[in-house]
């Protein structure tokens, strides 16, 4: 599993300073991101008003 | 918001300690998300720990750049201590669905951190919403009523304000506590809607409840001069928006006047520039379908539905579904309106479970038993 977080993270890591990009309807994606980066993870839970 | 503040809010310094999702509640790709955090308002923000895949910041509603980034701040702390600890474990709690634990410790933060606590509003703001959404009313009106008076004039204000009121207009009319709390929520709530610098969508809302609170009251008439100074509010930020997706943001609160006002046709037009600049969103034909609906105009309602039911998914289609049931029964055709809460029901029986609407799924079998048997009004 570690070299797929390792390669997660090398692709879609931010610079801390630089805005974060965003994940669309990704849970596992986000969830692997974040346990890779060791980051809180933000949702935003929407619906289409 | 998703349109202007969360844009604003992924620019700050704190944003790049977080990894952001969004998370459309009604992709049935996002029902594994959805079993694990239900999610019943919108848009809930949820801050989560990936090592525990557990929520620990739960907030549900609007808010502004600044709040966004303050939550932010509050979530980052990873070893809070003294009232940061005692907050972090309230919103803990609350996240968790644990109101009692919430409540508790929101209180003991407030006492404790006394009236000049810089992060008071924001506790104040957290422990109403928190009451309103576990539906504790007489909680939720009268900790707006004791606590919002002393706190600084800003947005913390306004929603703790607004929300207590709806709580208030909520309540059951024969709630003893209901009158007092209406009277001193709704000058604050007027307070409120003077602040400069609030979202428009929290100052469209704080409009809505004081038509609202006007109603309950039994001043038709100051409802009405209410209401037309939210329609002409909406008007404003309608023409000084700077995209179609701005400019579509406020069509629910537009259709909501309008429908106070009882002149559903002054939103038609609105909705058609929504249309014409949206044509993936259900949104506005869905709305103008109850708009023509209303004004009886049956031809051109059930057209709008079609549209709508075109391009709906996930469980609001239900709703779409039960607003074109209505439409072919109040046309007086029974047969079609048989035929589209079949449909609506079929269509529910595929949803993933936590995206199916129990109480909207009720209402349209009971529609279609009624129909079935000649009850239906």
């Amino acid at each position: 599993m570690r070299p797929l977080l390792t390669a997660l993270a090398l692709t879609l890591a931010v610079p801390a300073a630089a805005a974060p990009g965003l994940v669309e309807d990704d849970w596992p994606r986000a969830l692997a991101l974040a346990k890779a980066q060791d980051r809180l993870l933000f949702v935003d839970a929407w619906a289409p008003w | 918001m998703r349109a202007s503040v969360l844009p604003d809010a992924r620019q700050r310094k704190q944003a790049g300690r977080f990894v952001w999702l969004s998370i459309d509640t009604e992709n049935p790709g996002n029902a594994a998300f959805l079993e694990r955090f239900p999610i019943a308002t919108y848009p809930t923000f949820l801050v989560v720990d990936p090592r525990e895949e557990r929520a620990t910041l739960k907030w549900q509603g609007s808010a502004s750049v600044e709040q966004i980034v303050n939550l932010l701040a509050d979530a980052d702390r990873r070893r809070p201590r003294g009232l940061d600890a005692v907050l972090a474990r309230a919103d803990r709690a609350q996240a968790e669905g644990r109101i009692d634990d919430a409540t508790r410790d929101y209180v003991t933060a407030l006492n404790e951190g006394g009236r000049g606590w810089s992060r008071r509003p924001r506790a104040v703001e957290s422990l109403v919403l928190a009451l309103s959404g576990a539906g504790r009313l007489e909680g939720c009106a009268d900790t707006a009523l004791r606590e919002a008076r002393a706190l600084p004039r800003g947005p913390s204000f306004a929603n703790a304000v607004a929300t207590g009121l709806v709580c208030a207009v909520s309540a059951p009319p024969d709630a003893a506590w209901r009158p007092a709390a209406l009277a001193g929520l709704e000058p604050l709530a007027r307070e409120a809607l003077a602040l400069p610098g609030l979202l428009a969508d929290d100052r469209s809302g704080l409009y809505e409840t004081l038509v609202d609170t006007r109603v309950v009251c039994g001043d038709r008439r100051e409802a009405h001069a209410l209401a037309e100074r939210w329609w002409r509010f909406l008007e404003e930020d309608r023409r000084r928006a700077a995209s179609a997706e701005l400019r579509a943001a406020l069509d629910g609160p537009r259709v909501a006047a309008a429908l106070a006002l009882e002149d559903p046709a002054r939103a038609l037009p609105a909705l058609a520039a929504s249309e014409a600049a949206l044509p993936a969103d259900f949104n506005p034909p869905y709305r103008s379908a109850r708009l023509l609906f209303e004004l009886g105009r049956f031809e051109d309602a059930r057209a709008a539905a079609g549209r709508a039911l075109a391009r709906a998914y996930g469980g609001r289609k239900l709703a779409v579904y039960r607003l074109a049931a209505d439409i072919e029964r109040k046309a007086g055709d029974r047969a079609a309106a048989a035929r589209v809460l079949d449909e609506a029901l079929s269509y529910a029986e595929k949803l993933p479970p936590p995206q199916q609407r129990p109480d909207l799924v009720a209402s349209l079998r009971a529609q279609r038993v009624a129909l079935h048997e000649g009850t239906d009004p």
